[in-house]
């Protein structure tokens, strides 16, 4: 009940008239479970307020705000007891006003409808609360005093007009390049966060390699920094994740040591995936790679594409070679693309027939590339195609081993 | 006697026409090899490109030669002289796993041996007949006959003689 509050009158005779359908006769007000004084009240809905008036209060109404109420249920009664509705209100709010209730302990009242029209007054309450209407009122009051009208006319006006929406648009680009800079603060931050991790990855990993008791040592130590082969393997992924410093175009001079930069960079990167991979790995591929690592200060396929063809030149551990059927790749220097070739063909004796894809699940190297390294072995005539509707098989080449074999049986 | 197929038979890429010309022709020189001796194994003189046969065909390992390979094949066996198409169409050709010219000595020796020069044999006699039965020759196309013979004309060894719609030589 601490939630009325008493107002003149006169004040809401204005309010109250303006809705004569909303209005309930004999009704008994709880505080809570118990009774209280007011036992034949009038009650009026408005959209914003209940109004309670009586007989025995001649000047004054009792006002409950509807922004008050949380819920309205519906108490239902029994032969003892009369159904009432329940008001959930809201915590108490301090408010200059007078009030019957100073303080209460309970968060909700109870009407009783002695006169009827319990449930058009939980409809009415409900759809009054839904409507929000005090809500409107308030934004009303906040919108109502118009921004004064610049009165503008001719081509003055026309431009001045335009100028405003030039520098409206500018200063709506400012803030969001601003939001823009903030991010890329961030990110430097993280890429920091994951150089230093990565460091500190790699000297527990190195221990881990060096020493099993190190690690031992270092897993009670650090509460299971490295606690089985799993994480290890994770980290060093993670390991392969970062460039740290990237090379980018305004730190160099010419577009010429950029791309030698970004070379050795690339190089560098790769090194590890690409001799992890067999020794090959498709430029497509790599530029993924080098991109997701690089993060933010991303290659144009084209800067990459120079880059890799600068590899040879200046020595790097990594060459760009492109197949007959144009397919390029990244491949390691020290391993001619010989190596697959003998390894595919010591596949093929033992299976004695090949699928592009059996090749590529063997050697971990992509279906391209396994198929480029087929179709290289069958230009050489180290093996032979079998051409049918459930795919390209490939088989050793007998017509030449096996003529060969007849001509030396002949010589 | 059941033809003994060669290993290529049963090697699945002996079916795709091999893409490294180096390795293709050694397949191809192994499909005329083989056309040539299953030919020669039953006795097929005229050879239909469109009828299926086992010969381009391997059902025990679900593989035939494409209808483009089968045209290089015939290709290289006609530069070899080894076939000849019938006309222009292309569908069907002689197989000469002898030649004319070879047929035709055949023949001329048979019928020294025979005794049988300055007679005159029919067509039917020469192929068909039952003193040729054993013969390599039996049963020999009749324009194969006639392009052997052809031979022997220019030769001046036999005549080729028309007689009331029956042709007959006359070999000397």
């Amino acid at each position: 009940m601490d939630r009325f509050y008493f107002k003149d009158k006169n004040d809401c005779s204005k309010e109250i008239t303006s809705y004569p359908h909303t209005t309930w006769k004999g009704v008994r007000l709880y505080d809570g479970d118990s009774k209280t004084e007011y036992k034949s009240e009038i009650v009026y809905l408005t959209p914003s307020h209940l109004y309670f008036s009586s007989k025995d209060r001649t000047t004054m109404n009792m006002v409950l705000d509807l922004k008050c109420i949380v819920l309205v249920e519906e108490e239902e009664g029994n032969i003892l007891r009369s159904s009432k509705i329940i008001l959930h209100l809201l915590p108490y709010v301090c408010e200059q006003h007078s009030k019957p209730y100073a303080r209460s302990s309970a968060s909700f009242i109870k009407l009783a409808f002695s006169d009827g029209g319990l449930s058009s007054f939980k409809n009415s309450v409900q759809k009054a609360l839904l409507e929000r209407a005090w809500e409107k009122n308030t934004e009303n009051s906040s919108t109502s005093h118009p921004a004064p009208m610049a009165f503008r006319s001719g081509i003055v006006g026309i431009e001045r007009r335009l100028q405003e929406k030039v520098e409206n648009n500018s200063s709506s680009i400012q803030v969001a390049f601003q939001d823009m800079k903030n991010l890329i603060d961030m990110a430097k931050d993280m890429v920091q966060l994951a150089s230093v991790m990565s460091s500190k990855i790699k000297v527990c990993i190195f221990l881990f390699a060096t020493s099993d008791c190190y690690l031992i040592f270092l897993s009670q130590d650090r509460h299971g920094d490295i606690s089985d082969d799993e994480t290890v393997k994770f980290k060093s992924y993670l390991l392969s994740l970062g460039i740290e410093d990237p090379v980018t175009r305004n730190a160099c001079s010419s577009s010429d040591v950029f791309c030698q930069h970004l070379a050795k960079e690339i190089a560098t990167f790769l090194l590890t995936p690409i001799s992890d991979s067999g020794g090959f790995m498709s430029l497509s591929d790599a530029y993924c790679r080098v991109n997701r690592a690089r993060g933010f200060e991303l290659l144009s396929p084209e800067d990459f594409f120079q880059a890799c063809n600068y590899m040879e030149q200046l020595n790097l551990p990594l060459t760009c070679r492109k197949f007959e059927s144009g397919v390029l790749v990244l491949q390691l220097q020290s391993q001619t693309n010989s190596q697959l070739e003998k390894n595919t063909e010591t596949l093929l004796q033992a299976r004695q027939k090949l699928t592009a894809f059996e090749v590529s699940q063997e050697f971990g190297i992509s279906i391209v590339l396994a198929a480029e390294c087929l179709y290289t072995m069958e230009r050489k005539g180290v093996v032979c195609r079998d051409d049918t509707v459930r795919g390209l098989m490939f088989y050793p080449n007998e017509f030449s081993s096996r003529t060969q074999i007849i001509r030396a049986s002949l010589a | 006697m059941e033809f003994s197929w060669p290993w290529e038979y049963d090697f699945p890429p002996f079916f795709t026409l091999q893409p490294n010309l180096d390795t293709q022709k050694k397949q191809l020189e192994a499909w005329r090899k083989l056309v040539i001796d299953y030919c020669r194994h039953n006795k097929i003189f005229v050879l239909d490109v469109q009828e299926s046969m086992p010969l381009f065909q391997n059902k025990t390992i679900d593989r035939q030669l494409s209808s483009e390979g089968i045209k290089r094949v015939l290709e290289i066996l006609q530069e070899n002289q080894q076939i000849e198409w019938c006309d222009k169409s292309k569908k069907q050709c002689f197989v000469y796993w002898k030649t004319p010219q070879e047929w035709g000595n055949l023949i001329y020796r048979y019928i020294i041996d025979k005794g049988m020069t300055n007679t005159v044999c029919t067509f039917y006699e020469l192929t068909e007949g039952d003193d040729v039965k054993n013969e390599e020759f039996a049963g020999l196309d009749k324009s194969i006959l006639l392009k052997a013979l052809e031979t022997l004309e220019a030769s001046n060894k036999a005549e080729v003689i028309m007689f009331g719609g029956s042709e007959g030589v006359k070999f000397f």
